[in-house]
């Protein structure tokens, strides 16, 4: 709006700029939808995800398996009738296994990146919104923590405190929500300087009303774009976290521990130890990246239109 | 220049600083506190005791933390009493095996992950485009270890071309001379590398040929060659260089993996051990030096881009 606009054109402005931001949003909700559609690698991404939630979550429903004794005289037998996957080196029956091992990885993944998007975003739009000293503080405390690599800090709690899935939950999120921080401060130093949170304070709103109503809606794309990558990486963390011995112990199970054991059985032939679970960690971490990168084309609206 | 490096570095010097009291926080975590990591679980009292008063741990918070600075100012890491050794004297034998194996690593990462990234870009949307997409997702979402183990399978049990482990030298002249053994390690860390730096490097180089000047540039007669790389080549590598100083947490993460992998005697392997051995002074003392690879990292990147593109201000 130029500064000799009249008043008397003000709320014909207003009325457009209104409608123009309701057409936007409508749009905006379309074109993620359109983007899934028009993005063949994410709309299959999408498919395998919810066929893989659905393999976990729902299979242990149809399909009955024995994940709670183990049963030596049935060790690592091939796949057969009763065991279509065939057992691993205690028995247990690797199809049920691999649905309750991924609900756990799953839960852990997601969960964590909740925990840390839900946290990350409220950090980083308190320090972009109040800025000056506060700002400096908050984000040189997320640089400190950022510049430790999260897998030697894993290990190193591993080390320290007995691992469960809880903690195992919390320490993933604890190193999770420093991206989310740094991202959503960039966001929010750009969006506190536009009119309409100007407004706000104009108004006599608070910083709350600022950063819950204004400031974390609108950046919800990159949050969720983010959470979508953090699911991806956690369910990695926590294979390799296995591989080097600090999984969660059985009976419970999770892929990373259930991948890192079979593969002490690679030169065994025992291809049912490795492969099915390796398939399924690289088609999770696969499918949320391919869903990750079509959101960030939806949300990203200097790439709309290309 | 000089007063954006001199405010650059004194904020690296502040994240450093935090960083030690974060690992000096976590040494107190410990149950039992140190002398009961060190001494074990059935030491008698009055041996914490002493221990504590050799140690400075009866000390006031505070007074210890300006202790521990003080020990590693004068070079003085800590003690690893599994290993018998000082740590110091530990990461000097095995550092210069990680930055080998990194070094040769990133080498060909960038060697590599350039020219497929800026011919991703040009074949955009081809065929082979999407299946090198494909591929380098797969290599992404890959989780690390397995992709050792396999190439392992495949290059030493079934081909039987080259050995399944890293040079086993305790020195770094060692592991130069070895170098059929450090294929396998290298090509892990590279191909994990490649698949994401290629992503970077093809979505640099898209946004860049997009660019007004690649048109003014065909415009003039400059030849497609002429244009990717004496023209697109510079600009699109920018984001590659702080991408670079970034990746070193995934890189010394990466490292820890590979090392154990193919057993190579560096400050992973290091790191994976005494997470075993609850070797706690050893452990602290390597998440310290590997956070300020990582500071330095980032230091460097932010510096390195000023410098190769004028356009970003100094302040």
């Amino acid at each position: 709006m130029t500064d000799d606009s009249n008043v008397s054109s003000l709320p014909n402005e207003a009325v457009v700029e209104v409608s123009q931001m309701v057409r936007a949003k409508r749009k905006r909700g379309a074109s993620v939808l359109e983007v899934f559609m028009e993005n063949k690698l994410a709309l299959a991404g999408g498919i395998i995800l919810i066929l893989i939630v659905l393999f976990c979550f729902g299979g242990p429903l149809f399909y009955h398996s024995n994940q709670i004794s183990s049963n030596l005289s049935i060790a690592n037998t091939a796949p057969t009738a009763g065991h279509p996957l065939g057992t691993d080196n205690v028995g247990y029956d690797i199809m049920g296994r691999l649905m309750i091992g991924g609900q756990s990885s799953l839960e852990i993944g997601f969960v964590a990146a909740m925990l840390a998007g839900i946290f990350g975003v409220l950090w980083g739009a308190v320090a972009g919104f109040f800025g000056g000293f506060i700002d400096t503080i908050m984000m040189r405390i997320v640089d400190a923590l950022l510049s430790i690599p999260v897998l030697f800090v894993l290990l190193l709690m591993a080390a320290i405190i007995k691992v469960n899935q809880f903690n195992l939950t919390l320490a993933v999120a604890f190193f999770a929500w420093l991206v989310p921080a740094r991202l959503i401060r960039g966001e929010t130093l750009t969006l506190r300087t536009r009119e309409y949170i100007q407004a706000v304070k104009g108004m006599g709103g608070g910083a709350g009303r600022s950063i819950f109503a204004h400031i974390i809606p609108n950046a919800i794309g990159t949050i969720v774009v983010n959470i979508t990558f953090q699911v991806a990486d956690a369910i990695l963390a926590l294979a390799a976290l296995g591989y080097l011995g600090f999984g969660i112990p059985p009976p419970a199970a999770n892929w990373g521990a259930m991948l890192s054991q079979g593969v002490t059985y690679i030169y065994a032939g025992e291809w049912w130890l490795i492969y099915p679970v390796g398939i399924l960690i690289i088609l999770t971490v696969m499918s949320l990246n391919f869903i990750g990168d079509a959101l960030r084309d939806a949300f990203d609206v200097r790439l709309q239109g290309r | 220049m000089t007063r954006y490096l001199v405010k650059r570095i004194g904020q690296a010097v502040v994240v450093v600083v935090m960083v030690s009291f974060l690992t000096f926080c976590l040494l107190h975590l410990l149950p039992g506190g140190a002398a009961r990591a060190v001494l074990g679980v059935h030491t008698s009292l009055s041996a914490i005791r002493a221990f504590n008063i050799a140690n400075g741990y009866n000390r006031p918070f505070f007074s210890q933390y300006i202790l521990y600075i003080n020990h590693i100012l004068h070079g003085n890491l800590g003690y690893s009493y599994k290993l018998n050794e000082q740590v110091s004297t530990l990461l000097s034998m095995d550092l210069p095996k990680s930055a080998y194996l990194s070094g040769l690593a990133l080498f060909f990462t960038v060697v590599i992950a350039i020219p497929l990234g800026i011919y991703q870009a040009v074949r955009r949307n081809k065929p082979d485009d999407y299946a090198l997409t494909s591929l380098s997702f797969v290599g992404y979402s890959m989780p690390t270890f397995w992709l050792g183990l396999l190439l392992i399978a495949f290059f030493s049990v079934y081909l039987k071309w080259l050995p399944p482990t890293a040079p086993q030298t305790p020195t770094v002249g060692g592991s130069i001379s070895d170098p059929k053994a450090m294929v396998l390690p290298v090509m892990t860390l590279t191909i994990v590398g490649v698949a994401s730096f290629s992503r970077y490097m093809r979505s640099s180089a898209i946004e860049n040929l997009a660019q007004d000047y690649i048109r003014t540039a065909r415009a003039k007669g400059v030849t497609k060659r002429g244009v990717l790389f004496g023209h697109m080549l510079r600009n699109a590598v920018l984001p590659i260089v702080t991408l670079l100083g970034l990746s070193v947490p995934a890189l010394l993460s990466g490292n820890l993996i590979t090392e154990s992998v193919f057993n190579y005697p560096g400050v992973g392997l290091l790191f994976w051990t005494s997470t075993q051995s609850r070797d706690y002074p050893t452990l602290l003392a390597l998440t310290l030096v590997v956070a300020v690879f990582t500071v330095m990292g980032n230091l460097i990147a932010d510096i390195a881009y000023r410098i190769v593109d004028r356009r970003v201000s100094y302040v």
